[in-house]
């Protein structure tokens, strides 16, 4: 139930056995190599596998294929469920005799020409379309294109647009200028046009009066694509005729592209696994360091995997050499964490918030019972814990073979749903008031009742009493594991002064304010005294010791009990239990009330308030699920963790299968 | 989202945490609603003026407080959605990050709650 302890190992393989050695270190999955320090013997160059740089190739065709097909592939298991550990398990030697199998090379290079051809049309097709608007507006020119993109040897032609208001007058100018020697176009327009298209052709002498007169009535050319040359009704008639042509070359692609996946995408995806596993395991040397003849790999191994993975290499006998040490205080290994069963599905939570540093206190174990009341207290209905225990309970035997993590996360909700029942019968809630609000529940009223301890709507101070006294107790749990902590790691000062100083002033605070309010005998008043300027004379006069001269010593000491408002503030947040508790037990009142008032429509009313209830509470299931878990998370991150956890340690990744598609399972030994 | 339309479930998850703060405000108007008697077709309490203004600020703590809470809550979601789009491994602490900003939403819940509970008809 903590942070694992982790060797430090340094392997020396002859090259000869490299490939099976690194193999077995990948099948064991608890070696992490880390990089050659700098303090490396010598400064040769990073050794190289040679088959890295052909899996580096084959895995960035294998891809792009993927990339490229799976949007075509039609997957007979959901992403989800592969996500869920629902995977084709193979060998790795399958996925040797797959390769063999394969011509991946020739493969890719036919579906890149797919992909080429298919972009090709899909250009064309737009320039079509493109084209096409531009005829349309034309639909009434009368002349060939030819006479605009190349003219004949003396007429040249300008087509483009022009202000509407500004045709008329233009029109009489140029006829006046070109007389009989040009010709003058402009569209019909419609009645909201602001701009109307128009055409000119002319002696090619007169361009530059053309142009100048067509300038200064805001003329924007528009350029005709160079491929038109009919007039404008047989060139959309041809293409037309194009593009069906093209559309069903598409077509015919795409259903090449399709049957290409269908029959490819599975042994691909088979094929990226394997090479990825091989390019880890090849990368793997590259952070090592070489000889001629020797590979030297530096790394970490949990003390507890030691003798899994000396056996793992024992058969390579004298071409392989293990040593271990013990890590030294600069080196900063990674942390392994192992729970036990019980507080492993609490695990994840640690994990989110970042992994405990080696040597430092993994706080899982610590948080988990608090995190199980929390959570059942903010969602407290006893009626939706038995549906989140049943539908995670569902989840977790509909995919058997979900990862481990998943599987704790899972665990998690369906353990909070436990706790969530026993809040929910201890405070009377069944899906709000459902047992109460609807007359045909009235059998299970007495059974309520008898596990009813505390109505929190009816009571809701003593509901905020205990809140707060739980976050209390949390606070000064986590003050003790701070304490010792820092004995731990010997180190007194911060134990003694700091935090127990902080322990005896809140106790003494604690047991005064007990007394003030009559809470607890009046006896205990000179005890409670005593230990609050005990604990408050402790921290004045540590609180400053980083401080120069005696005047900044002391008003720092002083200065640092105002950190009291913030354990004060620490304290009030727990009162999120009562209001988030309320808050469900509230939504699940309204929706039944709305229920039974639909239920007294005429003849389908019944029906409204099923739908009601039904949707109601799964909203608030969804909503208040949400709430309980970010909620209860943050008590701990922030109320809990500020005490003693700073986290930031990196987790243990070993050179192990790293997959994406299928699982790889351990043949026998070739 | 739009290169990744897998991630929706966490996106809708992150928009869903600044909306609790319109449930809880109706949650406070049914509390109020069912205070003076207005639902269910019984006949209504009477209320006079101090103890409908009573009711009155008795809500405005959810008001206040769920309003502004509300809008800075989504500030901090749609930082957090920014933020698993660029690293999908960080999600937990997305979604812790816009919880901080909802104590204050839960706080002004409880306070109205309090409140609502503590005024006789």
């Amino acid at each position: 139930m903590a942070v694992a302890r982790i060797k430090k190992a340094e392997l020396y393989v002859h090259k000869a056995d490299l490939d099976n050695v690194l193999h077995a270190l990948q099948k064991t999955g608890s070696f992490e190599v880390v990089p050659f320090g700098s303090e490396s013997v010598s400064e040769s160059t990073a050794p190289v596998h040679t088959d890295l740089s052909r899996v580096e190739g084959l895995l960035s065709e294998a891809r792009f294929l993927l990339r490229f097909l799976e949007p075509y592939f039609k997957d007979n298991v959901s992403s989800l469920a592969r996500t869920m550990g629902e995977r084709e398990t193979i060998s790795l030697h399958d996925g040797k005799t797959l390769e063999d199998r394969t011509d991946l090379m020739s493969l890719s290079a036919s579906v890149r020409s797919l992909e080429r051809r298919l972009m090709e049309i899909r250009s064309e097709l737009t320039q079509i379309a493109s084209t096409e608007t531009l005829l349309n507006a034309l639909s009434d020119f009368p002349y060939p294109f030819e006479l605009l993109t190349s003219g004949t040897e003396r007429v040249r032609g300008i087509l483009g647009t022009m202000p509407v208001s500004k045709i008329p007058a233009w029109r009489e100018e140029t006829e006046a200028l070109l007389l009989s020697m040009g010709e003058v176009f402009t569209s019909t327009q419609g009645e909201k046009d602001t701009e109307g298209w128009i055409a000119v052709f002319f002696d090619e002498q007169k361009t530059a009066q053309i142009t100048d007169l067509l300038a200064r009535n805001s003329f924007s050319r528009v350029d005709v694509p160079l491929s038109l040359k009919k007039t404008p009704e047989e060139e959309r008639l041809a293409l037309s005729d194009r593009k069906v042509a093209l559309a069903s070359e598409e077509e015919r692609v795409l259903a090449e592209i399709a049957g290409a996946a269908e029959q490819w995408v599975p042994s691909v995806r088979i094929l990226s696994d394997y090479w990825t596993v091989l390019r880890d395991r090849y990368q793997a040397i590259s952070s090592g360091s070489s000889t001629e003849q020797v590979i030297m790999l530096r790394g970490w191994i949990p003390a507890s995997a030691v003798q899994r993975l000396t056996k793992a290499i024992t058969p390579f006998g004298l071409s392989v050499e293990l040593f271990l040490f013990d890590p030294k205080p600069e080196d900063s290994p990674p942390s392994h964490i192992v729970n036990s069963a019980w507080c492993f599905p609490f695990e994840n939570l640690t994990r989110l918030y970042g992994a405990p540093k080696y040597g430092e206190i993994d706080p899982t174990p610590l948080l988990a019972p608090f995190f199980f009341i929390f959570f059942g207290m903010c969602l407290g209905d006893a009626g939706y814990g038995a549906i989140m225990i049943g539908f995670f309970l569902w989840f977790l035997r509909k995919y058997k073979k979900m990862p481990e993590s998943f599987k704790g996360f899972f665990k998690l909700f369906v353990l909070s749903g436990v706790s969530t029942i026993v809040v929910g019968a201890l405070t009377g809630s069944w899906f709000g008031d459902l047992v109460d609000a609807f007359s045909i529940f009235a059998f299970l009223r007495p059974l309520k009742n008898f596990m009813l301890v505390l109505n929190p709507m009816e009571n809701p101070m003593i509901f905020l009493a205990i809140s707060l006294a739980l976050g209390i107790l949390q606070l000064f749990f986590g003050l003790f594991i701070a304490f010792y902590d820092a004995l731990r790691k010997g180190n007194y000062m911060g134990a003694f002064a700091d935090t127990g100083g902080w322990i005896v002033f809140l106790t003494g605070l604690l047991l005064w304010g007990g007394v003030a309010s009559g809470f607890i005998s009046a006896q205990t008043s000179f005890l409670a005294k005593t230990l609050t300027f005990l604990g408050a004379a402790v921290l004045i006069a540590t609180q400053g010791r980083e401080k120069e001269g005696i005047i900044g010593k002391a008003v720092s000491g002083l200065l640092s009990l105002y950190s009291v408002t913030s354990y004060l503030g620490d304290v009030l947040s727990y009162s999120r239990l009562l209001a988030l508790g309320l808050a469900t037990s509230a939504v699940g009142v309204i929706i039944n009330m709305l229920a039974g008032l639909a239920g007294d429509v005429p003849y389908i009313g019944w029906i409204i308030a099923l739908l009601l209830l039904i949707g109601g509470h799964i909203f608030s299931i969804a909503v208040n699920v949400l709430g309980a878990f970010v909620h209860s998370l943050r008590l701990q991150y922030v109320e809990f963790f500020s005490k003693f956890y700073t986290g930031g340690g990196t987790v243990f990744s070993p050179l192990t299968y790293k997959t994406a598609f299928v699982a790889i399972k351990n043949e026998p030994e070739e | 989202m739009t290169e990744d339309p897998g991630k929706f479930g966490l996106v809708l998850l992150l928009q869903a945490l600044p909306g609790t703060q319109g449930i809880y405000g109706l949650l406070i108007a049914f509390f109020a609603i069912l205070k003076v008697g207005l639902l269910g077709g019984g006949a209504g309490v009477t209320v006079n003026v101090w103890q409908g203004l009573g009711i009155f600020f008795a809500c405005l703590p959810i008001a206040v407080g769920g309003f502004f809470s509300a809008i800075a809550q989504g500030k901090t979601s749609a930082a957090c959605i920014q933020m698993i789009a660029k690293r999908p491994e960080e999600t937990g602490k997305a979604v812790i990050l816009p919880a901080m900003v909802e104590t204050y939403a839960v706080l002004a819940l409880l306070m109205s709650i309090i409140l609502l509970n503590g005024i006789t008809l």
